[in-house]
């Protein structure tokens, strides 16, 4: 997904081109962190394609039932849909309808308001990630906060952490990519002559 | 305290905050000062109420379906059904438009999204219209308008999308959009003649002169190359009508079909572009899905401030009458539809809308395919119109050359449909009614 930029020699919409288009890590976190990302998008869509098919060859031609598949299938769901969006905040590929930035001409207005974007997007990110934090904690540590009756799953009795920790990690990431975004837009700003 | 959340949304959307953390801004007042005496309201219940709507299976297919998309683009498979459409109306003079036009419709349908369905086609059709002497501009046009009939011949993602944030059956759904997708088509190869009829510049080569028997054996040897790019359309969609498959499965089975033919029959992928290609797609779904997420939370938020009550109360101020307030969401849905794309308006107005559309009587089902129209509309219309500048860039043609001829689209295929869509609902519920039973 995309920006929605209007202008017509720079658009980066709903392709798989629009990821593509972007550099390649340069520095060495990011290059770790966005090939482990790419990595567990990879193995999440290859798990949920092969869980999914197996299932489906189990339920109409031998026509049993892959017991519980379906926790699986949502808890990998969770991690590709989490983790995709921290590559997404990376890549700048977040859905945005960009209108004031694309009628305004370059200069401080713009680039206030480039700050301005950014500063909102990193703060409501931060409240986010803080109840992200909240929501993994209640799965980590139970309803009474003492690691006692932990939530799982009714099959596999897989606890619900696993699939939690993924909108924290995914929320962290994301704040960290914005965050970045805010930095340079800073430097954008106050860097600029005139 | 609502109309503050609305206009926190709307300018956090203006000024370019990412659209999933618009929601979280607007959902972050109402946690502060929602509530009918401003108390807020519990954060701790909003994540996981995100989490438990996101526990689907069904939302699983979108994953999957983008995943085939871009799968089908990189290994060729969308090259060898165009040459194959081409056999059989490659030889008119607006031929490859009606190619480009089937070509999308078939590629639409597997990976859902518009631009995705363009870059596929457009990547592969674009020299052929050039090569042709087709007008750059129209051909743009043509193209930016045939790909969003994806959002109409099914499976979509938007109409994934749609069902689940309002309850409805995704078949039913589905089923409500192919009939105007198939009078779309028919007027869009319509348009494409009339505006050639007089062109000069469109030259088919010795296309012109195939024989009945030279089209046979090109039927033939074409055809022979593209049955396992065939077999992916029948997989999926005779998967999910014959009853086979769930959504789900259908898409799973599209990419497990689509990597060997993509690696070894038609050799456009090798494990290096593979790998690529799943990262990438996974990307585009984590971004949907992160939008889904924040929607479901706002959409609870507002529910609990009674925004559709409101809403209700501000159309029912300016008329009683239900198909004028229809009239007044249908502008709505296009100007929403003029400033994000299909994906975003679907997730943002399907909450606040559909509780006013039960409570004017308006069957469901018939509201689907109304949005479906709808969002395709609104992804042409500029001022932000994704596909059209897609379609633009992929086709090198400048803006201004395409307006003209977008513009006659808009005016005698998409204007038209939508009419018929609202006002003859028997012609989007005919085949839920009569597949599945559901009530006109």
């Amino acid at each position: 997904m995309s920006d929605i930029n209007l202008d017509p020699d720079n658009v980066c919409v709903t392709s798989p081109e629009c990821a593509s288009e972007v550099d390649a890590p340069k520095n060495v976190f990011d290059r770790i962190v966005i090939n482990l990302f790419s990595f567990i998008c990879f193995f999440s869509t290859a798990a949920l394609t092969i869980i999914i098919c197996i299932a489906t060859f189990f339920r109409y031609i031998l026509g049993g039932n892959l017991y519980g598949y379906e926790e699986w299938v949502q808890l990998l769901a969770f991690w590709l849909y989490f983790i995709g969006a921290a590559v997404g905040a990376y890549n700048r590929t977040h859905v945005s309808a960009d209108l004031v930035n694309a009628y305004l001409p370059d200069g401080k207005l713009k680039d206030s308001l480039t700050v301005l974007k950014n500063l909102i997007t990193v703060c409501v990110t931060a409240l986010f990630v803080w109840y992200g934090y909240d929501f993994f904690m209640f799965g980590f540590q139970g309803p009474l906060g003492t690691g006692i009756a932990i939530p799982k799953t009714s099959v596999w009795r897989i606890p619900l952490w696993v699939g939690y920790v993924s909108v924290f990690i995914g929320l962290v990431f994301m704040l960290y990519y914005f965050a970045r975004d805010l930095v340079l837009s800073l430097r954008q700003l106050f860097g600029r002559k005139n | 305290m609502i109309f503050v959340a609305l206009i926190i949304l709307v300018i956090c959307l203006m000024i370019g905050v990412p659209v999933p953390v618009s929601f979280m801004a607007s959902a972050g007042w109402l946690i502060f000062f929602g509530g009918p005496a401003g108390e807020g309201y519990q954060a701790t219940q909003l994540l996981p109420y995100g989490y438990a709507q996101m526990n689907s299976v069904s939302l699983i297919a979108i994953a999957l379906f983008i995943g085939a998309g871009g799968i089908m683009e990189r290994g060729r498979i969308g090259e060898k059904l165009i040459d194959f459409v081409d056999v059989f109306v490659g030889h008119y003079k607006s031929g490859l438009g009606i190619v480009a036009t089937i070509s999308c419709a078939i590629v639409g349908s597997i990976c859902g999204a518009a631009c995705a369905t363009l870059s596929c086609v457009g990547s592969i059709i674009f020299p052929r219209f050039k090569a042709e002497g087709y007008p750059r501009g129209l051909a743009a046009a043509l193209l930016a308008n045939a790909s969003l009939l994806g959002l109409l011949i099914p499976p979509n993602a938007t109409l994934i999308i749609f069902a689940w944030i309002s309850g409805q059956s995704v078949l039913a759904c589905f089923l409500a959009t192919v009939i105007p997708g198939f009078i779309t088509i028919i007027l869009i190869c319509s348009v494409n003649w009339w505006l050639l009829r007089h062109n000069t510049t469109v030259k088919i080569g010795e296309k012109k002169n195939r024989s009945v028997t030279d089209r046979v054996l090109l039927l033939k040897s074409r055809g022979k190359i593209a049955v396992p790019a065939l077999m992916l359309p029948i997989i999926v969609l005779g998967g999910i009508y014959g009853g086979i498959m769930t959504t789900t499965e259908a898409s799973a089975m599209a990419v497990l079909y689509a990597i060997p033919v993509g690696m070894f029959i038609y050799k456009g992928l090798n494990l290096k572009n593979t790998y690529d290609v799943i990262v990438e797609t996974a990307v585009t779904t984590g971004v949907i899905m992160v939008m889904l997420y924040c929607v479901a939370m706002l959409s609870r938020l507002y529910i609990l401030e009674d925004l559709p009550g409101v809403l209700l109360g501000v159309f029912y101020a300016i008329s009683s009458d239900p198909l004028m307030i229809m009239f007044m969401i249908n502008i709505f849905l296009v100007i929403m539809g003029m400033l994000m794309d299909d994906i975003s308006v679907v997730v943002l107005t399907t909450p606040i809308l559909m509780p006013i559309i039960m409570e004017l009587g308006f069957n469901p089902i018939h509201y689907a395919a109304i949005v479906g129209v709808n969002t395709g509309l609104g992804c042409i219309t500029p001022p932000a119109a994704p596909v059209l500048y897609l379609s633009g860039r992929l086709g090198s043609a400048p803006i201004d050359e395409m307006m003209k001829p977008c513009l006659w689209f808009i005016l005698l295929c998409w204007i038209p449909v939508l009419f018929l869509t609202v006002f003859f609902p028997k012609l989007s519920l005919f085949l839920p009614h009569y597949i599945m039973g559901t009530p006109w």
